[in-house]
């Protein structure tokens, strides 16, 4: 418990992990990463409170080819990735309506 | 970048499978943290490869525990979860089949930010009566 302008607050000690496991859309070969869409989610905390953070990708280009304002975590929180595709996507589906005849 | 930064080698992160990445990182009673939300952007080779390994007594950190038999549903399967840490309680035949405790964070707060207010709103899930407004 601690006080603040008179507001008292929980104070809890943050996480602190031996493992982090991670997955990211796109690494380039130092390990920084580009994360897709919504899955990107808790992949960033996860990634950054791991000792050692280990991570499995879609896609592995060369070191350079990513646009460095686009990077999401930066490779000095990796320390190991595999490339793990191919991937069967379980959740994401493309769903349409379907259009009524005219 | 390129040739002249090959002589470091932490540089060479890339391993050839999810086995051989966590060769020598894993061990019991390790505390894990998982990224991913249900299904969506979870590691399903580590996890695979940590379902393999047959490490016991985890404690894991992760926003919820997958599905049954999809991500960490897999390790709470196989009993290797001693304590699961998560905001969003999964699927309940998960946690029936295992032996796992549950450590369940308010919904508002992500694992990354623990320092929150006392005042701060328990989910109404977790309310004894919801208030009814007329």
């Amino acid at each position: 418990m601690k006080n603040f302008d008179g507001q008292d607050y929980i104070l809890e000690q943050g996480i602190f992990a031996d493992l982090a496991l991670v997955k990211a859309w796109k690494a380039d070969e130092s390990g920084n990463l580009v994360f897709r869409k919504t899955a990107r989610n808790f992949n960033l905390p996860a990634a950054t409170c791991g000792k050692i953070c280990v991570v499995e990708v879609e896609e592995i280009v060369p070191t350079g080819s990513l646009d460095a304002d686009c990077i999401h975590l930066p490779g000095v929180y990796v320390q190991r990735m595999i490339l793990g595709a191919p991937y069967d996507k379980k959740i994401e589906f493309r769903t349409v309506r379907t259009k009524e005849a005219a | 970048m390129g040739p002249e930064c090959d002589w470091i080698p932490e540089l060479k992160k890339l391993f050839p499978d999810a086995r051989s990445a966590l060769d020598g990182l894993l061990r019991d009673d390790l505390l894990i943290a998982s990224g991913g939300f249900g299904l969506c952007g979870i590691p399903e080779r580590l996890i695979d490869a940590v379902v393999e390994s047959g490490v016991k007594g985890l404690t894991v950190a992760s926003n919820n525990a997958g599905i049954d038999n999809e991500g960490l549903g897999k390790l709470l399967r196989t009993k290797q979860i001693r304590k699961m840490n998560s905001s969003a309680s999964s699927f309940r035949a998960s946690w029936k089949s295992s032996s796992a405790r549950r450590a369940r964070w308010p919904n508002a707060c992500a694992p990354v930010a623990r320092a929150s207010p006392a005042s701060i709103p328990r989910p109404a899930s977790a309310r004894k009566s919801p208030k009814v407004r007329k």
